[in-house]
């Protein structure tokens, strides 16, 4: 895939312009993933926001007191990760690992400053975008989180 | 209640924390107050989106379609539709009012048309929603891994790494 073709993908969710396209490659960094490449590790601020193009990737959280992984949900291709971290400035709740070659986009966390700090339509079209993505992925873990509380209640 | 009392009670909500009073003042009026009457529905599972809406007064209750049994209860001071609004996806259950009702209604015409114009406003939005989607966010994820560690290790989703080897290619 081209990194014109790659950048097609940066909207995701379909509520970009046009327009956006330009100037969000300039600030996009196209990234080949490599089969155990961490993207964002668990305990660490998240280095930036990625989407995922092709290719599988995974979460990883570390249980209370353990030193097992549990895998919290697939990551869906076509879609931002990582923005939590990167809006709150906190650590990474997990971590997020490649498990297959593939493709990705990255907007490191000064480009994503300087994105919000324009302040114009972009930058809003932008932050709605990553929003409507960590809305979505709220949504998720809530109703894993329901299922949980049913499993813990059956036991 | 008077168009003060009920901008300070939106003020009190975590979404439009990144406004200043003044701009939620302007964001207020860029809404509409709609009212509700004791079974009227707010709006309908699968329907597109039309807006974010904050209860002013009453409750709702949130069910599938076809179900009785509502999924979630939303009172004053509350807000419902914010993933439809983020995404302009179709709404993911049925809100009916169960007793008269009034609610704050921004349509999403009027925030894409903020957004169009690069509005300020939009911007405290996106900020306050960020903020709260992000605490909601952490707050799901670590109650998740809580429970996961009780019922361990009985849960499925806990895998260890020897389990995430197999399943590579």
């Amino acid at each position: 895939m081209t990194p014109t073709e790659l950048i097609q993908h940066a909207d995701v969710l379909g509520l970009l312009e046009e327009e956006d396209l330009l100037p969000l490659a300039s600030m996009l960094e196209p990234l080949t993933l490599n089969r155990g490449q961490v993207l964002i590790r668990e305990g660490k601020r998240a280095p930036g926001t990625f989407l995922i193009v092709n290719g599988e990737v995974q979460i990883e959280k570390m249980l209370p007191g353990d030193t097992q992984r549990v895998l919290m949900s697939p990551v869906k291709t076509g879609e931002w990760i990582g923005i939590v971290s990167l809006l709150d400035g906190q650590e990474a709740t997990a971590s997020v690992v490649a498990t297959s070659e593939g493709q990705a986009l990255a907007l490191n966390r000064a480009n994503f400053e300087a994105l919000r700090k324009n302040n114009n339509a972009l930058s809003l079209r932008f932050g709605r975008t990553v929003l409507a993505c960590l809305a979505q992925q709220l949504t998720r873990v809530n109703q894993s989180v329901s299922g949980l509380r049913s499993a813990l209640e059956q036991r | 209640m008077d168009k003060n009392q009920q901008i300070q009670l939106l003020l009190k909500h975590a979404f439009f924390q990144g406004l200043s009073p003044t701009e939620m003042k302007a964001l207020f009026s860029a809404g509409d107050i709609r009212a509700y009457s004791q079974g009227q529905v707010l709006f309908h599972q699968d329907e597109p989106s039309n807006g974010l809406i904050f209860v002013m007064s009453g409750i709702f209750h949130v069910h599938l379609e076809g179900r009785e049994l509502p999924l979630a209860t939303v009172k004053a001071g509350e807000v419902i539709g914010e993933v439809g609004l983020l995404g302009r996806s179709k709404r993911s259950a049925t809100v009916s009012a169960q007793t008269e009702a009034f609610v704050w209604h921004l349509s999403l015409e009027v925030f894409e048309g903020l957004i169009k114009r690069g509005d300020t406003l939009v911007d405290g939005l996106l900020k306050g929603m960020g903020d709260d989607l992000c605490r909601r966010f952490r707050e799901g994820v670590y109650e998740a891994a809580s429970i996961m560690g009780e019922l361990a290790p009985k849960t499925a989703a806990r895998l260890t790494e020897e389990d995430l080897e197999e399943k590579l290619p």
